[in-house]
């Protein structure tokens, strides 16, 4: 059973991916922040959900939207939003970027190649087994990487050896302009990870609380050697596909249904009518999220872009 | 002759095929509905409709394969990979089997199927989203290579890549989409093989391909104001590489600089050079010189010479990008004065010998 506290800190590592990605939208329409920008606003109950029950030494591989699980897994904020400017002070000295920031403190990897972390995924998990100290990795994929094939070799794997792994699955419906049920023969990845033997489950993403729970579940199972969880997630992208994309594969009206049922909102309201959240903690939880992210701009401002010569270092040791 | 953009003559050429030819049908990722993510292909799904126009699942691995197969059967597939970094994905379908099927059958079976791809940096989208990686399909022996760099260009090789019995590996620059080119409205081909003098010039020859025709160009033309007429030859066609425009060249000039934004190790730049020196070596005045990318994969930080190329609305060009003294990716990728520098330095070999 989640307790308040835990109900509250779900709340506070939601709000703060939320307000952290409002930001960005501001900061990317004036132009500070070059490339693409791909943002996780409606997603964030699944990030804050999973990584809430998971410590700094598991690992976590993501996708080209990243800052949800980067922000729930401990990365340094104005490390992130150094490095989606592209400046020195990043977490990659602005080599890597918004899509592929690595945060190697907090073993959090982003990847810009849908699908590019199933094999890696495996093999942290399969180090973490040998290596017995109870850690687990969990790897965050959209519904377009669900149709890789290499999503079903590494789910016999994780099944074989039985392997401390979660495979998150964030169904937001779309993969860029392709809708699922295009895109995907028969609905329910979580049936075709019970073909494997693996556990799956199938959860409403808009509902924090499930997420939290099945999150717990999943690692809890990891750290004790039961094997790997598939957690099927149900979920919905506010925004487009990146900031930028005029959305046409997908009606107003369909985007309007989904922004009634915003989870960050809609949990706010639900820990208010429970009795968690005042309107006196709600605005100074905004005021302490909010100096933190003006704290990080200023940082990433104040960051000089890297010298000339950092694009020759580190391709070999 | 009216002026289009590169995405409209790639569309022209493939639609054009479409009405002819029943076999020729597109797969692909985000290509139908969306019209691919640089409207390459926009409204092509609705006029010839989800069987010929396919939106198909990520399984890059599986496309290439069914690609493959249905040239087998007798289509005539074109098949999308949204990024050349995607295509690692489907590399063994490429290289081991539409790349070998009609070698080992002893041309008995053919695979008559294009794969577009488009590459390139410039953008800012950093290591996954800008490579260059021509190289590696000039490598395989089976595959045909064509780099256009014009909407013209494009318009009648894809034509005659639709059309060729082998596989084609059709690759596009992500800035040729927003460049403007004169196009004929009828339907023309342009031979697969065959390069083209883009600018005579007596001095120097400088062979390119892709969007590094444009920086040739923009360099021959500040060399012009030096007193060095340069030559530009666009290969457009990379295999088969049409060696004796190159030689002939070469026998004018007597110098060659070979520009590419791929990384210089490994890169086809070195193939040709190698060409050069066992073909022309008699004719040549000074070393060869290699304008190209640097050995590292590209960073994030920063570009400003695309200037959101093909991006859409967001202004990539803000004062706080104007304070970049050094744009890392600007460092790693060759630019026009690289051009103009490398050139210097071969025709003043020459001069000081």
């Amino acid at each position: 059973m989640i307790t308040d506290d835990e109900k509250r800190a779900l709340y506070k590592s939601m709000f703060r991916i939320r307000r952290f990605e409002e930001r960005c939208i501001q900061l990317y329409a004036e132009g500070f922040i070059p490339g693409h920008i791909h943002l996780y606003i409606g997603e964030e109950p699944i990030a804050s959900g999973v990584c809430m029950h998971m410590r700094k030494s598991d690992f976590v591989f993501s996708s080209h939207r990243a800052h949800g699980h980067l922000l729930a897994k401990g990365a340094r904020m104005d490390k992130v939003l150094a490095e989606v400017f592209g400046k020195e002070w990043g977490y990659n000295h602005g080599k890597g970027g918004h899509m592929h920031v690595i945060a190697p403190d907090v073993h959090v990897f982003a990847d810009g190649i849908v699908g590019g972390g199933f094999g890696p995924s495996v093999g942290t998990a399969l180090t973490q087994k040998l290596q017995k100290k109870g850690d687990v990795t969990a790897y965050f994929f959209g519904d377009g990487a669900a149709n890789q094939g290499c999503l079903y070799e590494v789910m016999n794997m994780a099944a074989l050896w039985k392997l401390p792994l979660l495979l998150v699955l964030e169904d937001n419906l779309y993969a860029i302009s392709t809708p699922t049920e295009i895109s995907t023969s028969k609905p329910g990845l979580a049936a075709r990870a019970d073909a494997f033997g693996i556990v799956g489950e199938v959860i409403d993403g808009y509902d924090p609380i499930r997420v939290y729970e099945a999150g717990e579940r999943a690692v809890h199972r990891a750290r004790g050697g039961e094997g790997a969880t598939l957690l099927e997630v149900k979920t919905y992208r506010l925004r487009g596909h990146r900031e930028g994309d005029p959305q046409t594969y997908r009606s107003k009206e369909e985007i309007a249904q989904w922004r009634k049922r915003d989870p960050v909102k809609m949990f706010a309201k639900e820990l208010e009518e429970q009795g968690l959240l005042t309107p006196e903690m709600q605005s100074a939880l905004k005021k302490e999220i909010d100096e933190e992210i003006e704290k990080a701009v200023q940082f990433s401002l104040e960051s000089p872009y890297p010298e000339a010569e950092m694009a020759l270092k580190d391709v070999i040791s | 002759m009216r002026e289009i953009k590169g995405s409209e003559a790639i569309r022209e050429a493939i639609r054009n095929e479409m009405l002819k030819d029943e076999r020729v049908f597109l797969m692909g990722e985000d290509i139908g509905r969306l019209g691919n993510t640089f409207k390459v292909l926009a409204g092509l799904w609705e006029e010839f409709g989800p069987e010929r126009v396919i939106d198909s699942p990520l399984s890059e691995e599986a496309i290439a394969g069914a690609a493959v197969g249905a040239a087998l059967a007798g289509m005539r597939p074109v098949f999308e990979i949204m990024y050349i970094d995607f295509s690692t994905l489907a590399m063994d379908h490429i290289f081991n089997r539409a790349a070998k099927i009609r070698y080992i059958s002893g041309g008995e079976c053919s695979v008559p199927l294009v794969i577009r791809m488009q590459e390139g940096g410039r953008v800012s989208v950093a290591c996954q989203h800008s490579q260059s990686l021509e190289a590696l399909y000039c490598h395989i022996p089976g595959l045909k290579v064509v780099m256009p760099s014009t909407p013209y260009d494009a318009k009648g090789l894809l034509i005659s890549a639709i059309r060729d019995d082998d596989p084609v590996i059709f690759i596009e620059h992500k800035l040729l989409y927003n460049r403007k080119g004169l196009v004929p409205e009828k339907e023309y081909t342009i031979p697969i093989g065959m390069a083209d003098v883009k600018r005579e010039g007596k001095d120097i020859t400088i062979v390119s391909w892709s969007d590094m025709v444009h920086f040739s160009l923009d360099a021959a033309e500040k060399l012009e104001g030096e007193g060095i007429h340069a030559e530009v030859i666009d290969v457009r066609t990379l295999v088969p590489l049409d060696e004796d425009t190159i030689i002939t060249s070469v026998r004018k000039t007597g110098r060659i600089l070979i520009a590419h934004e791929a990384v210089r190790r490994g890169g086809y730049g070195a193939e040709v050079s190698s060409i050069i020196s066992e073909k022309a070596f008699d004719y040549l005045r000074s070393p060869i010189k290699i304008v190209a990318a640097k050995n590292t994969p590209i960073p994030f930080s920063l570009s400003r010479t695309g200037e959101g190329g093909g991006y859409g609305a967001i202004p990539l060009l803000s004062e706080e990008l104007k304070k970049c003294k050094d744009p890392l990716e600007e460092v790693v990728l060759p630019q026009t004065h690289n051009i103009v520098e490398a050139a210097r330095a071969v025709v003043e070999y020459n001069n000081k010998s």
